[in-house]
């Protein structure tokens, strides 16, 4: 299996599928970097991961590419308290405004082989990285059955070790 | 990853990676489940048979790598337990 550097560079100016987890890092980082280790759903991230995380959708170029199934997750996830609740629902317009949205059909996704195992979300995330699009994502057991799949999918997890910048 | 390192020794900690941190609860305990891999020597014979399974399909995950998940106090920092993950591919 092709490690994180080399998918990174084979994918440079492709575009990226952002996972649910870390499109809810982007959030939380866009609206207030301090909160990022505060917030119950990335709190086991960093202000330097959300810096990673953008420099690597810079680096992966426009668009960021994503599907309705999983932006629904990502809607339900930000679920931020006090005033930034509504900042970081204008971020996500904002931002759902200017990525690719993939569709493929519940009916379609119910019948996808990762479907069983990892629910709607993931199988609609796996769809799509059969269009040949790079998968990123911090779920282990997701990136493990993509790649089994022979798909190209980046454990988050790895580029941090990496200690990688553009 | 120290912490790793320091509990089972360098022999069994070759490469090792951070794969994934999840947040958890164990009696009421907040934690960390985190996920680190190594790859564990070559003369080990479970070691041999494991890549030899995964070979084969029956074990996926990345072929030779062994998976460990260390749960840590969020409080503390304190290692609470430490054991082995096995990680299927899809169809298993």
């Amino acid at each position: 299996m092709a490690d994180a550097a080399t998918l990174i560079k084979k994918h440079q100016g492709k575009g990226v599928f952002v996972d649910a987890n870390l499109f809810v890092l982007l959030m939380v980082g866009q609206v207030n970097p301090k909160r990022i280790q505060e917030f119950k759903r990335t709190q086991s991230f960093t202000e330097d991961d959300f810096k990673l995380l953008t420099t690597l959708i810079a680096w992966f170029g426009a668009p960021v590419i994503t599907t309705p199934h999983v932006l629904s997750q990502v809607s339900d996830l930000t679920d931020l308290s006090g005033p930034e609740g509504k900042i970081i629902r204008r971020h996500f317009k904002a931002t759902v405004e200017t990525i690719q949205e993939k569709y493929d059909t519940a009916r379609s996704l119910v019948n996808h082989r990762l479907f069983e195992r990892f629910g709607l979300g993931d199988a609609s995330v796996a769809a799509v990285c059969e269009r040949n699009v790079v998968v990123l994502t911090a779920d282990l057991q997701l990136q493990i059955a993509l790649v089994a799949s022979g798909l190209d999918a980046i454990n988050f997890n790895h580029v941090r070790s990496l200690g990688w910048r553009v | 990853m120290a912490f790793a390192q320091d509990s089972l020794g360098e022999k069994r900690t070759a490469d090792i990676r951070l794969e994934e941190i999840e947040s958890s609860a164990v009696d009421g305990r907040p934690v960390w489940l985190i996920t680190l891999s190594s790859l564990p020597p070559l003369d080990d014979t479970a070691f041999t048979m494991r890549r030899l399974a995964q070979t084969m399909g029956s074990l996926g995950a990345d072929a030779g790598r062994e998976y460990k998940v260390f749960t840590v106090s969020k409080e503390t920092g304190e290692i609470l337990s430490m054991r082995i993950r096995l990680l299927a591919t899809p169809g298993q």
